[in-house]
């Protein structure tokens, strides 16, 4: 129909950087680094490990029960992560559920098309950040709670070369990390904030304590120590519980439940509309 | 360039795009254009790989969107405002854009400057009106400066001086030799900024041709003429134009007019002349583009225009100039 004499263009824009996977990591930085509440549920997740943590000990120094043979003294600093766990899950949730809400997800599969490649940028960057802010926590909290244990006359409190205490505490930070790398699976998974809250909550939260009051003749604890939060919490103990997986057996499990909701995630992810 | 071919799209029973095939070509603004639920979006998300059709193809720059690598150095698309998270300024927003191409922060001060958003540019885009929310998406489509453009709507929720904006920056990218294809269900608004129309009704290809043809295509020729003796007038031209409509009464001592079609205005004229009639008024009745929706859209009938079995008196008109778009 109408002839087309305009020119051919040809653009005078040119990147930076060559694109590239550093260049996705980049971009997903910038996405954590430039939210408010992502820095928030960052101190909301330290506070509740440190306060909680050294509350706790805190309360058992002052109570009149006689401490265990076997204390696990180093382990006794993360109980406040049953907390802790949610909240750093749930930002794991919201990093990927709010571009849908959004709607941004639409803009970033468009700037790359390679959805696979954006997930799995987007989980190990935020991975490493949370592994930074998780690992700074624990040891924190270790050294809170183990000055606390220490007071009066009997100290029960131990050293960081005592025998599983580092294991127990970089543990203890990666056990915080598989939670908020669970919550970004769930999240990629589930698509909507909600479902994916809950159930990242009735994984980690609500399922140990319902199967808990299952009769023990039905192969009770065969089962729970299964669930991605009692196996994944035997990284904290000093020695194996009867029953219960060894401390990297238990993580192993917690990493095997993530996995797999991150490739079921990653597989709808690329079939999906989005 | 983009090209559709045969794309279609069902959700479960319900067709959404329908075997659609156009093509969008470099250095014009093709417009596309359809009532709400035609199809518009659905087909945009096709284009750029959000979507899976269900049968046939699309590419761009003859390439499938999801095979392309890192194309915001191709491809721009806008496609809803304020698409952004509510917390994050439009600063680190168009900076985490960027930065998934290898773009960086010179870049984004620049499209935020093209936008007019650089004073509110670290503010939080959830404070954000719908008229900065497009402006945003028009700068994170032009964050990489590519030769294919796609914008669902941009001027929604655009106050006069920022519709006036879209045109002339959509006229201006086209003019530099893009590819620019821009949906809205505007029709006025279109009949400014497109060289070239896409149009759509439940999903399917009503009409794919230049604004002006399918203006006229619409009006079909008529022309209106207005004499104080109009009887005898509209005697002689009945004698050579195909159709002539009834005499209306003038208002305001106007004289009375009709209508002809398949006679030209200078014809007319000449007539009249010869015969010594006088003659008030001789104009041609331009259909608005609107006019030329409306009646394209009507009804279902005429969905099926491209159906060349089935004569429809739309069907006649503008797909003669259709199949020539198709096959560049």
């Amino acid at each position: 129909m109408s002839t087309i004499t305009s020119p051919v263009f040809v653009s005078t824009v040119r990147p930076e950087h060559r694109p590239g996977i550093a260049g996705v990591a980049r971009s997903e930085w910038t996405k954590i680094r430039s939210l408010r509440s992502t820095f928030w549920t960052f101190v909301v997740t330290a506070g509740l490990t440190i306060g909680l943590g050294s509350l706790f000990a805190l309360g058992f120094t002052s109570g009149q029960v006689p401490f265990p043979a076997d204390f696990n003294a180093a382990g006794f600093s993360f109980n406040g992560m049953i907390l802790a766990q949610l909240a750093i899950g749930v930002l794991g949730v919201l990093i990927i559920t709010t571009e849908y809400s959004s709607g941004m997800i639409r803009t970033t599969f468009t700037a790359v098309p390679q959805r696979g490649l954006v997930l799995a940028v987007k989980a190990v960057t935020f991975g490493s950040v949370t592994f930074v802010v998780s690992a700074a926590t624990t040891f924190v909290t270790f050294f809170a709670a183990q000055a606390i244990l220490s007071r009066g006359t009997v100290k029960h409190g131990v050293s960081l070369s005592s025998p599983h205490a580092l294991r127990i505490v970089i543990g203890a930070a990666l056990y915080l990390t598989l939670c908020a790398l669970f919550g970004v699976a769930l999240g990629a998974l589930l698509r909507s904030t909600a479902a994916a809250i809950t159930a990242l909550a009735g994984l980690l939260f609500i399922l140990p304590i319902v199967m808990g009051f299952l009769p023990v003749s039905w192969h009770r604890d065969a089962i729970t120590r299964w669930l991605p939060a009692n196996a994944g919490a035997q990284i904290m103990e000093k020695v194996t519980q009867p029953l219960q997986f060894s401390p990297w057996a238990g993580l192993a499990i917690f990493a095997g439940w993530v996995a797999v909701a991150f490739v079921a995630g990653l597989v709808l992810l690329r079939r999906r509309d989005v | 360039m983009i090209e559709t071919h045969e794309l279609t799209k069902k959700y479960g029973d319900t067709v959404a795009v329908d075997h659609l095939t156009f093509s969008a070509l470099p250095g014009r603004v093709t417009g596309f254009l359809g009532p709400n639920g035609a199809g518009k979006s659905t087909t945009m998300r096709m284009i750029l790989g959000l979507d899976a059709p269900t049968s046939g193809s699309v590419t761009v720059n003859g390439t499938p969107y999801r095979q392309h690598h890192y194309p915001l150095h191709e491809v721009g698309a806008l496609l809803e405002a304020k698409a952004i998270h509510p917390g994050r300024s439009s600063y680190n927003h168009l900076l985490a854009v960027a930065q998934s191409n290898g773009f960086g922060r010179r870049r984004v001060t620049q499209v935020l400057e093209l936008v007019g958003l650089e004073d509110v540019a670290r503010k939080r885009a959830g404070a954000y009106s719908l008229g900065m929310g497009q402006r945003l998406g028009i700068a994170t489509a032009l964050l990489g400066d590519p030769g294919v453009l796609l914008l669902d709507e941009p001027v929604n929720g655009l106050d006069p001086e920022g519709i006036i904006w879209v045109r002339n920056l959509l006229k201006a990218l086209a003019a530099e030799g893009r590819t620019v294809f821009v949906s809205s269900h505007l029709m006025a608004e279109m009949a400014l900024t497109a060289d070239h129309l896409v149009v759509i009704g439940r999903g399917q290809l009503i009409a794919d041709t230049s604004v002006a043809d399918f203006v006229a295509s619409a009006s079909n020729g008529r022309v209106r003429v207005s004499s104080p003796d109009s009887p005898r007038l509209r005697q002689l031209i009945a004698e050579q134009a195909t159709e002539v409509s009834p005499i209306e009464a003038g208002v305001d001592g106007e004289s009375p007019s009709f209508t002809v079609s398949g006679l030209p205005r200078s014809a007319i004229g000449d007539l009249a002349f010869q015969q010594g009639i006088v003659v008030h008024e001789l104009t041609s009745e331009e259909a608005s583009l609107e006019d030329a929706f409306m009646e394209l859209t009507a009804d279902d009938v005429e969905f099926r225009a491209q159906d060349p079995n089935q004569p429809t008196p739309v069907q006649a008109v503008p797909l003669a100039a259709t199949r020539k778009v198709l096959t560049p």
